[in-house]
């Protein structure tokens, strides 16, 4: 196979950076990026983009680590370097308080941020209502800008981008050796997974740019997190709403949840309102099939079910995908191989 | 009782803002009026990027050190009233880098947070083997000193465009106390040697991905000669100069050069930074700040004098615990003058 075409499902962040790694792993792939959405029409653009790892029930931790150190890296070196502005990606430094002290003290991911502390008794001051907290340093994406970086350098490998709205991963087998599904919360329909489902999350992108401090309370409810031209507000896990719209009402909740945490909000201007539906599921979806349907056999890698935490590990799941796109393409390359015998 | 500020940067606005407060209601006579030739926002304070933050090393000056303390107590205070944003106030992290083992500031227990980097810090910063986090303030001079204005003039106080020659021409128009706080001119009033230029320049850029402040140390070139730099509300400053007995506002080819070269292989991504502006301003240096009283005599009047002046790069950080201390001397002038019975009292 000298050229395997890859079909990528999806422009958001996991389906971008899985192309992106696709061209890394193998070189002689071409690899075709094909979504009913772009940025900043995506579910990662709403998104704020901050390292925090999401617990995944039904995910090992270690294998979450991993994804989570990859991740983290990765972005690490670009924010050190002279792409770090375009690319989006700007270190943060903050605080999670907790209203009550956590059973975990020490999350799995403290050694992978930076400078991870408890939060001393004068800076627990700043927060009444909060009894314990964790002061770290960590990473942001900021969407649109790394969204439209990684098309950027995907134009550079020769990978073709199109607006398509696939509706059965069929309609591509006859096109690509391959395909990819990166569609997040697109897989309920696209493949039928009902173990996926939507949380809602709204959120508002307000002008407050002498915030520089990230505040996100443990219960992962009420959060304000800096980018570089905006400031998140959120927000709400709404288990099971498809829900698109914004609500007035809980725009004004978010609002006044988050000046209790920092008063000085109250002075924000340009307020948006955002909605995403985060692609939820007891555990991420990094998986190879071979589809079969009439004696033709299609292999899918499936990347997709990151929930709340896609930024947090998109590069270690994107590594893992490509690995594993690797593999369809040496099985296939065997299986031709004995055709030919 | 007719008291005259000379200087309206942040040291004579905060001076005249605290004897307001404290003695307006007790002393219904009493008038203060504010001269100076600059107003915000073309004073010394203006030009400064406002970080709270002592130098390195306290000159073994545990006064200034208490001044200081008080300055952040009162602004952390602040920070979560109303005022805050109008105040330019707000919180912000950061870091210090050295290149050689320094020992703990003075300041330590009075941010929040500090400690020291980790080895992976480190690794962000190429060259430099130690250095310190912690949660400080920034108090930016342009809302700040409009912010000072707008309380002055809501009290009463008057304001002045001249520049003041000499403290007789005040003194001989019948005001009763004088606060010098006329920084680095405060040599025309009254010679003094030991207050010097401590010449600054600075790059203003657009770097709105950069949140935290970063200043490196040198401590063979000495403080502020070596790059920092310091994200603000509008724009982020690029600074590392710092020219003792340089009286030139004028800036230079050369220290631009050197600021953006230092600064930009601190943080490669400011390359990529668009420049909105440049400045360069004296910093009133001084062995240290001479905050005390002085009675003049001119002609046939005792003038009493308080000097507030020689904050050099620390004006913002130290001026509310100067202004405090200015205020009690002013009480103590007017117990002398019998026109207060007690001093105010412990809820100031």
């Amino acid at each position: 196979m000298a050229s395997p075409k890859v079909a990528v499902v999806g422009a958001g962040v996991i389906g971008l950076s899985t192309a992106l790694c696709i061209t890394e792993t193998c070189p002689s792939c071409s690899v075709t990026v094909l979504s009913d959405q772009f940025s900043p029409n995506t579910t990662s653009d709403v998104a704020a983009g901050m390292l925090i790892p999401h617990i995944y029930p039904d995910t090992p931790i270690h294998r979450q680590k991993q994804w989570f150190q990859e991740t983290f890296t990765y972005l690490f070196a670009i924010s050190n370097s002279v792409k770090a502005s375009e690319a989006g990606i700007h270190l943060v430094s903050g605080w999670q308080i907790f209203k009550s002290t956590p059973k975990e003290e020490l999350p799995f991911w403290s050694d992978i941020v930076l400078g991870f502390r408890p939060m001393s008794e004068a800076e627990l001051q700043k927060f009444p209502q909060h009894r314990f907290g964790q002061a770290f340093t960590t990473l942001k994406c900021d969407c649109p800008p790394y969204l439209l970086w990684l098309e950027k350098r995907l134009k550079a490998t020769g990978t073709q981008m199109y607006t398509r709205k696939v509706a059965d991963l069929w309609e591509l087998h006859s096109e690509y050796d391959i395909v990819v599904n990166c569609t997040g919360m697109g897989a309920h329909q696209l493949v039928g997974d009902k173990q996926l489902f939507p949380v809602r999350g709204q959120v508002l992108k307000v002008h407050a740019p002498w915030v520089t401090q990230f505040i996100r309370d443990g219960d992962g409810l009420t959060y304000i997190y800096p980018g570089i031209h905006r400031v998140t507000l959120g927000g709400t896990r709404e288990k099971g709403s498809w829900n698109l719209s914004p609500n007035a009402g809980t725009t004004r909740d978010i609002f006044d949840r988050c000046c209790s945490l920092e008063p000085s909000l109250q002075g924000a201007q340009d307020i948006e309102v955002k909605v995403g539906l985060r692609p939820s599921r007891q555990c991420v979806r990094v998986q190879r099939e071979v589809l079969s349907k009439g004696g033709v056999k299609l292999p899918v890698v499936h990347n997709y079910g990151h929930g709340a935490g896609g930024f947090s590990v998109h590069r270690g799941t994107a590594k893992e995908a490509a690995h594993l796109v690797e593999e369809c393409i040496s099985a296939l390359q065997s299986s031709s191989s004995r055709a030919k015998l | 009782m007719r008291v005259a500020i000379i200087g309206a940067g942040v040291i004579g606005l905060s001076s005249a803002l605290c004897i307001q407060e404290q003695f307006q209601s007790l002393l219904p006579s009493l008038e203060l009026e504010v001269y100076a030739d600059h107003f915000t926002p073309h004073t010394t304070s203006d030009g400064a990027a406002g970080l709270w933050q002592p130098y390195a090393s306290d000159r073994g000056n545990l006064q200034e050190t208490l001044w200081n303390k008080e300055t952040f107590d009162y602004l952390l205070r602040q920070l979560h009233s109303p005022a805050a944003k109008e105040m330019g106030l707000f919180l912000i992290s950061g870091y210090n880098l050295f290149t050689e083992p320094a020992p703990d500031p003075s300041w330590k227990n009075i941010v929040l947070g500090f400690r020291n980097l980790t080895p992976k810090e480190l690794e962000l910063f190429p060259g430099y083997s130690h250095g310190w986090f912690n949660t400080a303030l920034m108090l930016e001079g342009r809302s700040y000193l409009p912010w000072l204005t707008n309380r002055l003039t809501q009290r009463g106080v008057k304001f002045f465009h001249k520049k003041v020659e000499s403290f007789q021409e005040v003194s001989e128009d019948g005001v009763d106390v004088v606060l010098n706080c006329s920084g680095m001119r405060s040599g025309v009033l009254q010679p003094d040697p030991e207050l010097q230029p401590g010449r600054g320049q600075i790059i203003r850029v657009l770097a709105p991905w950069v949140k935290h402040f970063i200043i490196t140390h040198d401590l063979k070139s000495g403080v502020y000669n070596s790059p920092y730099v310091i994200p603000g509300s509008e724009f982020t400053v690029l600074g590392g100069i710092y020219q003792h007995g340089n009286w030139s506002e004028e800036n230079s080819a050369k220290d631009h050069k050197s600021i953006w070269e230092s600064c930009c292989q601190l943080l490669p991504a400011l390359q990529k930074a668009k420049i909105v502006g440049e400045w360069s301003g004296l910093r009133p240096a001084r062995p240290s700040v001479r905050l005390e009283r002085e009675s003049i005599r001119l002609g046939n009047v005792q003038a009493e004098v308080i000097h507030n002046y020689g904050h050099g790069g620390f004006g913002i950080t130290i001026h509310w615990g100067c202004a405090m201390a200015a205020a009690r001397l002013f009480g103590t002038i007017l117990q002398e003058k019998k026109q207060l019975v007690t001093l105010p009292g412990p809820r100031l």
